[in-house]
């Protein structure tokens, strides 16, 4: 296995006293774009929180870069691990290069609130979401899509070469998923580590180089996606049957659900 | 008052006049000229008001007894201006830039454009003290509540923050929490004012919020207190817009949310407790002040804490100089004032313009 | 009339009562918030009409209340205590409706009569009856009322065919309610000490020497009331889900809007202009009552709840301090502040209210 600069170690996570996962264990591996998958309700989101420290885990812990990441400055932790969560709130009247300049926060301090480093970051994240014509509008006139996509530069803004992003096409149509996980699959060309919900299969089996599948708050199956994605596994994850066809486009594995399966409901 | 806190190294404009910039459209520079030139004039608006606020009031002066009530001790005027006229302009000026900023850090803090600091409980404990220092132990000028006004309030924050439960508060549990505090207090408060006719008559007086007393203020600690807390808030500003993305953002980003509600509640605390101690509730100059600079100054925390700060200041001289001019030879209370001028100032504002959320 | 249990509805905990071509859905866990809370009110109601400064005990009270009580209880029980105690039920019902109704026109947690100016206009129309005027409960009450229903035309008026969001209202009532409290504060400080005194008096709210004649018009808003809010709740309901999909499921917005916010204004007038401005029963009921149902609205059990603090606080308010009785607003304001405080505490982890 390669090294991994995040991990999760034995780590009991839930809300209160309601219990998630109990001695979960996960690596994420370095330079991989790592999908969590699995059914609704099965921990993933949880795993994620958790991995971003939004989330202390009860029992165990989680490690970024070896150490245990409650115990690191959360700023500096800022500059290793980027989130975007599920819903993340606009401020009104905000522009968007407003928005993704917020990005920077974790770079800048009182004596050093604007650099020409945050300048020209801040243009290359604009730039590498193609949003830089968006500049001077506000975010709250932008379709969903470009939403998504200046929200994604805020955090690419914060340059850090690991990013956590919790459900990043729901709420998209099917053209603006495949421009967010386009974008996705570059940012982990150029050596970012990837670690991402989704809730498509087949879009996890053609973006991710590395999955992890969940049910019931535990790890069920973990590889790459041609070893992961088989019949066998989904129907063990989610309960599906379905057959495994390559698919005509990139060769990545395709689940086809079975016609007795969509007959059942 | 309110430009020494801001000391060269925050110098927020500057910055941040680069920060939106930043992707460099027109709009947007426009935009920040605009607000640099905004904060100019509001600065000399100030100072207008300051020497208004000397100048006018039971007896009028002229410019010329103005200087000379300031610099000639043998000065007919010097008397009036140096131990009246003075005291009250700069105590005005500290109390309304406490009140507009802490307006804001509130509102910024809890995502909650209604939220003032009232809410939090600072009103109600300090009538609660000022009550029970009334009552129980007969004192009535306002020299001897000052120290016990404030306490109050910060009892009463900090009591409001572990009611809502500490680190896990949520604005809307804070809100909750506070009215309830609010409302407890409030109903001791009435029961010893209908006790007791010397506390009501304390009471009805102090709870309308009024600068009349401020010649007998300790002027230094409150500029001391309210300086000190304001470079707090001010520093603020920028974990707060990382805040106002959101609590999951603003982790990402390396802002704690805990950590960041417990360091506004202090500096709240101290700018509106001190503010209260000062001249009483004035609850208005929090809720409004805030409204109107952000309608102008556009969601950047780094301009609209300032902003609120210095309008703050202008929107409490300007009343106060209102009510000293409309009922001459006595005078309106602040607090009346604030209200009355505010309120329909606050309806036109909001029934115009689209609201900025938070 | 039957009761089936229908397979779909049904499961989280409900059951549907279906009569020809009616039928109505109980949830379970509002049922049981809604009969303890009406159980809880009989009782105290009981009590509070067998204690006071003379106890007369459940038998004296039963004995007086059917006619066959001796003189001295039958004038405790009708004159002094019966119309004391249907007023304040009254006026906790309206408040606590009132309350939950602004909650849900505004959607924020903190909407209430309070909030929103009606309680400043009220005690406006109260302080130019007492002070300027100088006259008695009767006319106070009814400038009160007056205030209170002048200020809801005037936010109607400010708001009107703006932001429907709710947003403009609560801005608009704040800055409205901010101009009254100025106003009052103005009157309270120019005015005699006896007078001052009265007027403080009126604006803790109290239930002492209320009668029949005035039960009666509250009872009669609070019954218009519950009327105007049986049709409007489900349509309430759905506009919780957001504007669009209550258009898309049948709702008009606006009218129900409207209608809410008149029947909260004459609700909160009526119960503020009988008992002057009871604090924070409007605000603590919905929340209370959200809590114990579980779910964020129960107009009935908000009522209820509101019908409680009042009840409590007035037995606590009888019953007095070192022999001095206190005025009832005094004890709603910490009954009500401490039971929302004690709740605040005890469900830390839930989510009704964070």
């Amino acid at each position: 296995m390669t090294t991994s600069p995040l991990a999760a170690r034995k780590a009991t996570l839930g809300y209160g006293r309601t219990v998630i996962s109990e001695g979960l264990s996960v690596d994420i591996p370095e330079g991989e774009f790592t999908v969590i998958m699995g059914p609704n309700a099965c921990g993933k989101s949880t795993l994620l929180k958790a991995l971003a420290r939004m989330l202390k885990p009860s029992h165990g812990t989680v490690l970024l870069d070896g150490k245990d990441i409650h115990h690191q400055n959360t700023r500096a932790v800022a500059r290793r691990l980027g989130l975007l969560p599920q819903s993340p709130i606009a401020p009104d009247g905000i522009t968007v290069a407003d928005l993704v300049a917020r990005g920077r926060y974790p770079h800048q301090g009182i004596l050093r609130q604007w650099s020409a480093d945050d300048e020209r970051v801040v243009g290359e994240a604009m730039a590498a979401t193609d949003i830089a014509d968006l500049a001077s509008r506000g975010v709250d006139e932008l379709s969903g899509g470009q939403r998504q996509r200046v929200w994604i530069a805020m955090v690419l803004a914060q340059q850090t070469p690991l990013l956590l992003l919790d459900e990043p096409t729901t709420y998209l149509d099917i053209t603006h998923q495949i421009e967010v996980l386009d974008l996705c699959a570059k940012l982990h060309r150029e050596g970012r580590t990837l670690v991402a919900v989704l809730h498509d299969l087949n879009q996890a089996a053609r973006y991710a180089t590395h999955l992890i599948a969940m049910r019931e708050g535990e790890v069920v199956a973990e590889g790459a996606p041609a070893d992961i994605v088989t019949a066998e596994t989904v129907r063990q994850v989610f309960d599906l049957p379905c057959r495994i066809i390559d698919d005509p486009e990139s060769g990545t594995p395709l689940v086809i659900p079975s016609v007795r399966a969509t007959n059942l409901v | 008052m309110s430009t020494a806190h801001r000391a060269p190294e925050q110098a927020p404009p500057h910055s941040a006049d680069r920060a939106s910039a930043g992707a460099a459209s027109e709009p947007a520079r426009s935009r920040n000229g605009r607000r640099v030139t905004g904060l100019l004039v509001l600065l000399a608006v100030l100072a207008v008001l300051a020497v208004l606020s000397i100048a006018l009031g039971a007896r009028a002066m002229s410019l010329g007894e103005v200087w000379a009530g300031l610099t000639d001790p043998a000065s007919e005027t010097y008397p009036v201006v140096t131990e009246l006229r003075v005291p009250r302009t700069v105590l005005g000026l500290a109390a309304g830039a406490a009140l507009g900023l802490a307006g804001a850090l509130m509102q910024a803090m809890t995502r909650n454009p209604l939220a003032d600091p009232g809410l939090l409980g600072v009103n109600t404990g300090a009538a609660a003290a000022v009550v029970t220092a009334a009552y129980f132990l007969g004192f009535s000028s306002f020299t001897q509540t000052i120290g016990f006004a404030f306490a109050g309030a910060a009892i009463a924050t900090v009591a409001t923050y572990l009611i809502a439960g500490a680190a896990t508060a949520t604005p809307a549990r804070l809100a909750l929490a506070g009215a309830a505090v609010t409302a407890a207090g409030y109903a001791y408060v009435s029961a010893i004012q209908l006790m007791d006719a010397a506390s009501l008559e304390t009471m009805r007086f102090w709870s309308v919020g009024s600068l009349v007393n401020a010649h007998t203020a300790p002027i230094v600690p409150v500029v001391t207190l309210i300086g000190f807390a304001g470079v707090v808030g001010i520093l603020l500003a920028r974990p707060l817009n990382a805040l106002a993305l959101g609590d999951a953002t603003a982790t990402g980003l390396g802002v704690d949310p805990r950590v960041l509600r417990v360091a506004g509640i202090a500096a709240i605390t101290v700018l509106a407790g001190t503010a209260t101690a000062v001249c009483g509730p004035i609850v208005f100059v929090g809720l409004i002040v805030p409204h109107v600079v952000r309608a102008f100054t556009g969601p950047d925390q780094n301009w609209v804490l300032p902003y609120s700060m210095l309008t703050g200041a202008a929107f409490l001289l300007l009343t106060d100089v209102i009510g000293r001019l409309v009922a001459r030879p006595g005078e309106v209370q602040v607090g009346i004032v604030c209200a009355v001028v505010g309120g329909p100032f606050f309806i036109y504002l909001v029934s115009r313009r689209k609201v900025a959320r938070l | 009339m039957t009761t089936a249990s229908a397979p779909l509805r049904a499961a989280e905990g409900a059951t549907v009562l279906r009569l020809g071509g009616y039928s109505i859905r109980l949830r379970h866990r509002v049922l049981a918030a809604v009969l303890g809370s009406l159980a809880a009110l009989i009782a105290l109601a009981m009590w509070s009409a067998a204690t006071g400064s003379t106890s007369l005990g459940i038998e004296r009270v039963w004995y007086a209340l059917i006619g066959q009580g001796t003189k001295g209880d039958e004038f405790i029980l009708w004159t002094l205590r019966l119309p004391r105690l249907a007023t304040g039920l009254a006026v906790g019902a309206c408040m606590g409706l009132a309350g939950a109704l602004f909650q849900n026109l505004t959607r924020n947690p903190l909407g209430s009569p309070d909030l929103l100016g009606l309680t400043q206009g009220a005690t406006t129309g109260a302080l130019v009856a007492i002070i300027v005027t100088g006259s008695s409960l009767q006319v106070t009450t009814m400038l009160a009322a007056v205030g209170s229903l002048a200020t809801g035309l005037l936010i109607w008026a400010l708001t009107r065919g703006g932001d429907p969001s709710g947003y403009r209202l609560i801005l608009v009532g704040i800055g409205v309610s901010a101009i009254l409290a100025g106003v009052n504060g103005y009157l309270l400080t120019r005015t005699t000490i006896i007078d001052a005194f009265r007027a403080v008096y009126w604006l803790t709210g109290d239930l002492s020497g209320r009668d029949f004649g005035q039960a009666a018009a509250v009872g009669a808003v609070l019954a218009a009331g519950v009327l105007v809010i049986a049709f409007l709740s489900r349509g309430l309901d759905s506009l919780r889900l957001g504007e669009a999909t209550a258009t898309g499921l049948g709702v008009s917005v606006g009218a129900t809007r409207v209608t809410a916010l008149v029947t909260a204004s004459i609700l909160a007038a009526g119960a503020v202009a009988v008992a002057g401005p009871l604090a924070f029963v409007a605000l603590a009921a919905p929340h209370i009552a959200a809590r114990l149902t579980g779910s964020s609205r129960s107009f009935l059990c908000s009522a209820l709840v509101g019908a409680l603090i009042v009840t409590a606080a007035d037995m606590i308010a009888v019953a007095g301090v070192g022999g001095r009785q206190l005025p009832t607003g005094v004890v709603t304001g910490v009954v009500g502040g401490a039971y929302l405080i004690w709740l605040l505490i005890a469900h830390r982890k839930k989510g009704v209210m964070s």
